[in-house]
C-alpha cells in the first residue's frame, strides 16, 4: 500500500470529523417536532424516500440531503420513515479519483471491483458519518427512522446492516442482509444469520434488507416473532419492470399479513443503473381499491417520497380474522422443516400422518 | 409440452355420459410420446355431484359440501373410473380436479393425478385451511408429493394452499418442475387475490404452474376467475410470469411450456441456491445488540 493510501483513512476522518458534523446540523433551523409524542395504533404515519443517488464530494451535500428528507417526512406528519438499501454510497465521492472512476464506469467488470476492502478502509468513518447523521435527526424531528442499510466492517467480515434509530436518536437495533445476490457473494460480503424484530411504541418492526423479501422465509420468520411492520431498504441494478418488481415485498405483505414499507435507492452509479418506487403496502383488504398499494411513487427513477397512515388495530383484527391466511399445519412442518432445505426428506414418502404436533416452524 | 385447463364455464351437463362428451368435445388429445398435462379446477366432483342431482337439493355450497362427504364409495370410484378411461383415450397426464374425500373417518379435499395410460398415480390432499373450511370440519393433510413424467417432476397445490408459500417451496425443492393447481375463487374477488396465490410462489420458487379456475355455480355460490398458466418472469413476454391466461368464456385454455428457457433463466438466477436455512432456524427477540454495532 502507497503512503498516499494508508494516509486515506486518517484525512477522510479529519474531513468528516464529528465535530464538522455536528456543527452543520445543528446550524438547521426551525426544527421543533415531536411526531411520536402522541401516538395512536390507528394512525400510525408513515413514510418511504425514494432517493436518487449521487456522488458527494463534501459530508455537509450528504447531511443536507438527509436532513431534507426528513425535514420533508416530519413536516407531514410522519412517525416512521425508511431510507433505502446502501445509504453511504454517496460518501464514496469522498474518495479523491471516484468521479473518474464513475466516468470509467461501464467499460470496465463492476463484479470486479474491490468492493469488500474498500469499505473494510471507509466502512468505519462511514458508520459513525450515518449514525451521528441520523441518530441527530431522529431526535432532532422526534420520529422514528430506518436509516437504511449500509456496507460496515464487523471484525474480519463487511456485512450489509439496516439501521433503526427511535425518536430519542437511540439504536434501536439493526438487521443484517440474510439473503445475499450473487453480486454480494463475489463482492465477499458476509449475510447475517438471523432475523430481529425491534418491539416499538410504534408497533413490532423489523428491517430485512432487499433480497431477503424474495423469500417467503423471511417474513414467515419475522410475522412469527410478532412484526407488524415490515421495512426494506432496496438498490435494485435492473431495469425498471412491474412485474419484477412485484417479486419481493408485496407478495410477502400478503402472504404474512403485515404492512410493508419500500424505500428505493434509484440512479446511476459506477455503471449500475438502479431502479425502483417506494411504497407503503399493506394487505388486499387493507387497502381502498383491494389491490395492497396504500402508496407507491409514479416513476421508478427519479427521487420521490410517500407517506400513509397504517391501522394497526385494523391490521390485528384482520390477522385473527383472515379468510384464507393464518392457518398452521404442524404436522406437515414437522415433517419437512427444517430437513427440505438440505435434501433430507425422501422424494417418495409414505402415507400422511398429522399425528404429529410441534408448531415450530424450523424444527 | 402442452398445457391444458379448462373451467366449465358455460356447461350445462347433467348426467356421467353428458359430462364425459361435453369434455371430450373440448379437450386436446396429447402426443403419443409425452401426452399432454391436462388440469382442471376445483370442485369438480362436487360440481357434478349437484349437477348429477346426487347431493338432493342443497341449499347452500357449505351444505353441498357437507352432503358430499355423505357420497358413498362407489360414487367416488365412478368418479375416478371415468377420469382413469378419458386419460388413457386422450393420453393425457390428468388432474381431474377436486372431490371432498372421506377417509379414515376425516373429511379431506383432495386431488387425483392420472397417467396416460390410465393408471391412478396417486392424489394429493389440501393442506391448510380456511376459517370456512375449518368451520366445515376439513382435516388437513401432512404430506406434498411429487411424481415423475417424462416433462419433468410433477406437484400439485390445492385450492387454499396457493396462499400457503410453504407448500410451493416443498415442492420445489423436491425438485417439481411443474405444478398443477385446481382452483375455485368466489366471483368478484380481486385479481390480486389471485396474483398473491400461485403467481407469487411460481416467481419465488422458479417452476410452472397451471393454475385452473372454476367458472360455474355450485348451489347459489359463484365461482370466477381468470384460468393461468405461470412461468418465471424473465422468461415470458413482458415479464409478467404469465404464459397463457383465460378461461371465462368456456374454451379450454392451452400453452406451451418451454423446459429449456426454465433452465436458462435459473441458470442466470439461481434463486433456490440462495437460500439461507441456517437463518431460518434462529429466530432471535430482539436481533443484535445495539450497544455492539461496529
Amino acid at each position: 500500500m502507497k503512503f498516499r493510501e494508508r494516509l486515506f483513512p486518517f484525512r477522510l476522518s479529519w474531513q468528516t470529523r464529528p465535530a464538522v458534523v455536528a456543527e452543520y446540523l445543528q446550524s438547521k433551523k426551525n426544527i421543533v417536532r415531536s411526531n411520536c409524542e402522541k401516538l395512536d395504533p390507528r394512525q400510525v404515519v408513515a413514510g418511504a424516500v425514494q432517493l436518487e443517488v449521487k456522488l458527494f464530494s463534501d459530508v455537509r451535500e450528504y447531511l443536507d440531503e438527509m436532513h431534507r428528507f426528513t425535514a420533508l417526512a416530519a413536516g407531514e406528519g410522519v412517525q416512521l420513515l425508511v431510507f433505502p438499501e446502501l445509504n453511504s454510497l454517496q460518501l464514496l465521492g469522498l474518495i479523491p479519483g471516484i468521479s473518474k472512476l464513475a466516468q470509467q464506469a461501464g467499460t470496465e467488470d463492476t463484479a470486479e471491483l474491490p468492493v469488500t476492502e474498500l469499505f473494510r478502509l471507509v466502512g468505519p468513518v462511514f458508520g459513525r458519518i450515518v449514525r451521528q447523521t441520523f441518530s441527530w435527526l431522529a431526535q432532532a424531528y422526534g420520529l422514528y427512522i430506518m436509516a437504511g442499510s449500509f456496507l460496515v466492517p464487523d471484525g474480519g467480515r463487511v456485512v450489509n446492516r439496516a439501521l433503526l434509530f427511535d425518536a430519542g436518536g437511540r439504536l434501536a437495533g439493526f438487521q443484517d442482509k440474510v439473503h445475499l445476490t450473487v453480486q454480494e457473494k463475489k463482492w465477499g460480503l458476509t449475510s447475517g444469520d438471523s432475523l430481529a424484530v425491534f418491539p416499538t411504541p410504534l408497533g413490532v418492526l423489523a428491517a430485512p434488507v432487499c433480497m431477503d423479501a424474495t423469500y417467503f422465509e423471511t417474513f414467515r420468520l419475522l410475522e412469527r416473532q410478532g412484526a407488524e411492520i415490515v421495512m426494506v431498504p432496496i438498490a435494485n441494478p435492473e431495469q425498471y419492470n412491474f412485474w419484477l418488481a412485484l417479486r419481493g415485498i408485496w407478495p410477502r405483505v400478503q402472504e404474512s399479513t403485515v404492512y410493508g414499507l419500500k424505500s428505493a435507492l434509484v440512479g446511476d452509479f459506477l455503471g449500475w443503473k438502479l431502479t425502483g418506487r417506494a411504497g407503503i403496502f399493506a394487505p388486499l383488504e387493507l387497502t381502498q381499491n383491494k389491490d395492497g398499494v396504500l402508496a407507491e411513487t409514479v416513476s421508478a427513477v427519479g427521487e420521490g417520497f410517500v407517506t400513509a397512515t397504517l391501522d394497526l388495530v385494523a391490521l390485528r383484527q384482520l390477522k385473527d380474522n383472515h379468510p384464507y391466511l393464518g392457518d398452521i399445519n404442524p404436522g406437515l412442518e414437522q415433517k419437512y422443516f427444517p430437513a427440505i432445505y438440505s435434501g433430507a426428506v425422501p422424494f417418495a414418502l409414505s402415507a400422511d400422518d398429522c399425528s404429529l404436533a410441534r408448531t415450530s416452524f424450523s424444527g | 409440452m402442452q398445457a391444458t385447463t379448462l373451467s366449465f364455464a358455460e356447461s350445462s351437463f347433467c348426467s356421467p355420459a353428458e359430462y364425459q362428451v361435453w369434455l371430450e368435445a373440448r379437450l386436446p388429445a396429447g402426443s403419443p410420446e409425452m401426452g399432454a398435462l391436462l388440469v382442471l379446477p376445483a370442485y369438480l366432483a362436487l360440481l357434478a355431484a349437484w349437477r348429477f342431482g346426487d347431493l338432493g337439493n342443497p341449499v347452500s355450497f357449505e351444505e353441498a359440501i357437507s352432503l358430499s362427504a355423505g357420497l358413498p364409495d362407489r360414487w367416488h370410484e365412478n368418479w375416478l373410473e371415468l377420469h382413469r378411461v378419458l386419460a388413457r383415450r386422450l393420453k393425457a397426464w390428468l388432474v381431474p380436479g377436486t372431490a371432498f374425500v372421506v377417509e379414515q373417518g376425516r373429511l379431506f379435499h383432495t386431488c387425483s393425478l392420472f397417467s396416460p395410460d390410465g393408471d391412478l398415480l396417486g392424489s394429493q390432499r389440501q393442506l391448510f385451511l380456511t376459517r370456512e373450511e375449518r368451520k366445515l370440519g376439513l382435516s388437513r393433510g401432512c404430506e406434498l408429493r411429487v411424481w415423475e413424467t417424462p416433462f419433468g417432476r410433477l406437484g400439485i397445490i390445492v385450492g387454499t394452499d396457493a396462499w400457503y408459500p410453504e407448500a410451493g417451496r416443498i415442492l420445489a425443492l423436491q425438485g417439481a418442475e411443474i405444478i398443477c393447481c385446481p382452483g375455485a375463487l368466489p366471483k368478484g374477488e380481486s385479481r390480486w387475490r389471485q396474483i398473491s396465490g400461485i403467481w407469487a410462489q411460481v416467481q419465488q420458487n422458479q417452476f410452472f404452474a397451471v393454475e385452473s379456475q372454476l367458472v360455474a355455480d355450485i348451489a347459489g355460490q359463484e365461482f370466477a376467475a381468470e384460468s393461468l398458466v405461470h412461468a418465471p418472469c424473465e422468461m415470458t413476454e413482458g415479464c409478467t410470469g404469465i404464459v397463457a391466461r383465460g378461461g371465462l368464456y368456456g374454451s379450454a385454455l392451452s400453452a406451451t411450456l418451454d423446459r429449456e428457457a426454465r433452465r436458462k433463466v435459473i441458470t442466470s438466477y439461481p434463486l433456490l441456491r440462495l437460500l439461507r436455512p441456517g437463518a431460518y432456524s434462529v429466530i432471535t427477540e430482539s436481533g443484535g445488540a445495539a450497544s455492539e454495532i461496529p
